[in-house]
């Protein structure tokens, strides 16, 4: 089981106080099965060909007084397949302080400044679930202490980030990925270990008339990793054997991200832009992702159309020391909400490659299907070129058919 | 303080009827005398909050329901603040919706705690449905009489109530998914106590009953339950109001769109 390191002692500790101490306490959450089918056998051998997650993840909140509050909210996957995606969390599991002007929290959260649809570029300061979804939205929990200050204009946040967090791959017989496998035994670090480290960040951000813009600064180790064959590796850095099987090494550097990301609405047109430049162990380069979503004016049998158009630029090209494949992308999108009983809503993208190498076709759908339950359907479809980085996922197109129980 | 307020209001109702003897005046202009006399009686609540259990129904009878808290705070020049928590159903319990409204306009987010986010709303239609109910965002809108034209059709009883029927059309430039609206408000309190929806085509389009007006602060009359009925879908919602209270001493910055991400 991929765990954090005594997070399930704290957490089995925390479950039990929050259920014997307050019996009247606010307890909600969410129990879900999700369920991945693939279209075709897998490439790469060991993969299975379906699998199955269950994740619970119940949610309790207190107020302490009118200034303390402590938030619980653990989660628990296990995959029918992959050990590598069985995984214990704690997205929040938090007490924050609040005052008029300013808040302080400690304990483990995810923070997200993100403004775009499909590329979430600038979110530094968690590390991304890869094995939760593919897409790379969701997050895993980050232990910190965030200060927040609201003088009358604009807001700063301060981050202290005393714990690194490993991305999340799946394993040998987990679909959706490289080969050869990924090494998450022995990841490489720049400098120091995942214990020995102090990340730092700030944000300002501030809301004026149409538009909410926000600035950040990111001291500490990259969330993203370069994935390095273990043969390239200077031997004396190598574990543990140097005879052993060729793996990818997850690498992570010491990175300075600065950033910014902006919205603007005016009339249908909501504008959205992130942006970095990010210094590490490679040459520094400058990314970005931004676009607009445009409201149709005449909803259509009052259901609510949403356009997107996006584009992703990345300076470092398709090259070995890219962490990401979105370096001249376009993305097109729609958004319809029928606004009907069951709360349905589908949003379907196309992402292309300008230079040809990756198309990608997503529709994800959901609707409720009684007061508390939601079933959501979601598809890729993966139209990768021979020489695309990700030539190694081009049989992983999937149905994912997930069912949500809320309480 | 109370009586004296009373009295001028009644001073003012009464001015307003002398005023609007259909004699001398023009049905426009009755019209509209009628609409500010509601509106002023209805503002000046400062803040308020209150909770909404929202049952909508479609033709074929099935249901759904979902429940809600709501603060709004009064600003300056017809500006209003409001918040709407959403407490069920499950998937979106936790959302935040923010409004900063003002004559002509204004700003929105919403706050999704699955995404972890405070997102811009573009200027959605007007006419679009509020959380896939029969009630547009036009229809929540407290409108602003100068917006509008009024006309006095004519005084009748309503289920035994004395009400003036006044018609309120929009200017196109408010983009109103109506041709026009009939409005029924009482003699006695100028409270809106039925008002019919007419299309773009000038089909009867949706029915609003307001009932079980109650009294708070001896000031504000507020229904406690407005039902809306799509003549033309069948689909029926209704709105339930409870816990409404006035005054509480809600500030700006409970509104401020900074802070959303904060709130339970």
């Amino acid at each position: 089981v991929n765990t954090f390191p005594h997070l399930s002692s704290v957490l089995t500790a925390w479950l039990l106080l929050a259920a014997c101490s307050v019996s009247a306490a606010p307890l909600t959450g969410r129990v879900a099965v999700d369920t991945r089918l693939y279209f075709r056998d897998p490439a790469h051998g060991a993969q299975v060909r379906d699998h199955a997650a269950l994740v619970v993840q119940p949610r309790f909140v207190h107020a302490f007084g009118d200034h303390y509050r402590l938030t619980v909210e653990p989660m628990l996957r296990i995959d029918s397949a992959d050990h590598r995606r069985t995984l214990l969390d704690a997205p929040e599991l938090n007490v924050l302080y609040q005052e008029e002007h300013w808040h302080l929290r400690t304990g483990m959260h995810i923070v997200h400044w993100g403004a775009t649809e499909f590329v979430p570029l600038i979110d530094v300061i968690n590390q991304t679930d890869l094995v939760a979804h593919v897409d790379g939205k969701t997050k895993l929990g980050q232990p910190m202490i965030e200060f927040s200050l609201l003088p009358p204009i604009g807001k700063l946040d301060l981050y202290l980030m005393p714990y690194f967090r490993e991305r999340t791959f799946p394993g040998r017989r987990g679909r959706l990925r490289p080969e050869p496998l990924i090494d998450m035994r022995h990841p490489l670090y720049e400098s120091g270990s995942p214990s020995d480290t102090l990340d730092l960040a700030a944000r300002f951000s501030h809301s004026a008339g149409p538009a909410d813009f926000g600035l950040h600064i990111f001291q500490g180790r990259g969330r993203d990793p370069l994935l390095v064959p273990s043969d390239l590796i200077p031997e004396v850095a190598r574990e543990p054997a140097p005879d052993a099987p060729v793996m990818l090494v997850p690498f992570y550097e010491d990175i300075r991200q600065i950033g910014l990301d902006l919205q603007w609405a005016g009339g249908r047109w909501l504008w959205k832009l992130e942006a970095l430049r990010r210094e590490g162990f490679a040459d520094s380069f400058f990314a970005a992702t931004g676009g607009f979503e445009y409201a149709l004016p005449y909803p259509l049998a009052r259901s609510e159309i949403g356009i997107l158009l996006e584009y992703a630029y990345d300076e470092r090209g398709k090259t070995a020391a890219s962490t990401s494949i979105f370096d001249n992308d376009v993305f097109l999108g729609l958004r319809v909400e029928p606004q009907d009983l069951r709360g349905a809503r589908v949003l379907a993208g196309w992402m292309s490659d300008l230079d040809g190498a990756e198309h990608l076709l997503s529709i994800e759908a959901s609707r409720r299907m009684g007061e508390n339950t939601q079933l959501t359907l979601e598809t890729w479809v993966l139209l990768f070129s021979r020489d695309s980085l990700l030539h190694d996922i081009r049989r992983d197109d999937f149905i994912r058919l997930q069912w949500t129980r809320f309480f | 303080l109370n009586s004296t307020l009373e009295w001028m209001t009644l001073c003012a109702c009464l001015a307003a009827t002398l005023h609007a003897d259909p004699a001398d005046t023009s049905p426009l202009e009755r019209g509209r005398t009628i609409a500010e006399t509601a509106r002023n009686r209805h503002a000046g609540f400062g803040d308020s909050s209150a909770r909404l259990r929202m049952t909508l129904r479609n033709r074929r009878g099935q249901t759904s329901e979902r429940t809600l808290r709501l603060y709004a705070l009064e600003q300056e020049g017809d500006r209003v603040l409001s918040l709407h928590l959403f407490d069920t159903p499950g998937d979106v319990r936790g959302t935040v919706l923010l409004t900063h409204a003002r004559p002509g306009g204004g700003e929105q987010w919403i706050y999704l705690p699955a995404a972890g986010r405070v997102t811009r709303i573009a200027a959605r239609s007007r006419n679009a449905s509020f959380m896939g109910s029969e009630f547009a965002y036009e229809d929540l809108d407290d409108p602003v009489p100068a917006d509008h034209t009024y006309t006095w059709l004519r005084d009748e009883t309503w289920q035994g109530i004395p009400c003036h029927v006044i018609q309120r059309e929009a200017p196109p430039g408010l983009h109103s998914g109506y041709s026009r609206q009939e409005i029924w408000l009482d003699q006695e309190h100028y409270l809106i106590r039925c008002a019919t929806y007419y299309d773009r085509r000038g089909a009867l389009l949706k029915t609003l009953t307001m009932n079980r007006y109650q009294l708070f602060q001896d000031r504000f009359w507020r229904a406690q339950e407005m039902r809306m009925e799509n003549h033309q879908t069948g689909s029926i919602t209704q709105l339930d109001w409870s816990d409404l209270e006035f005054n509480s001493g809600l500030t700006p910055a409970g509104f401020d769109p900074r802070r959303l991400p904060l709130l339970q």
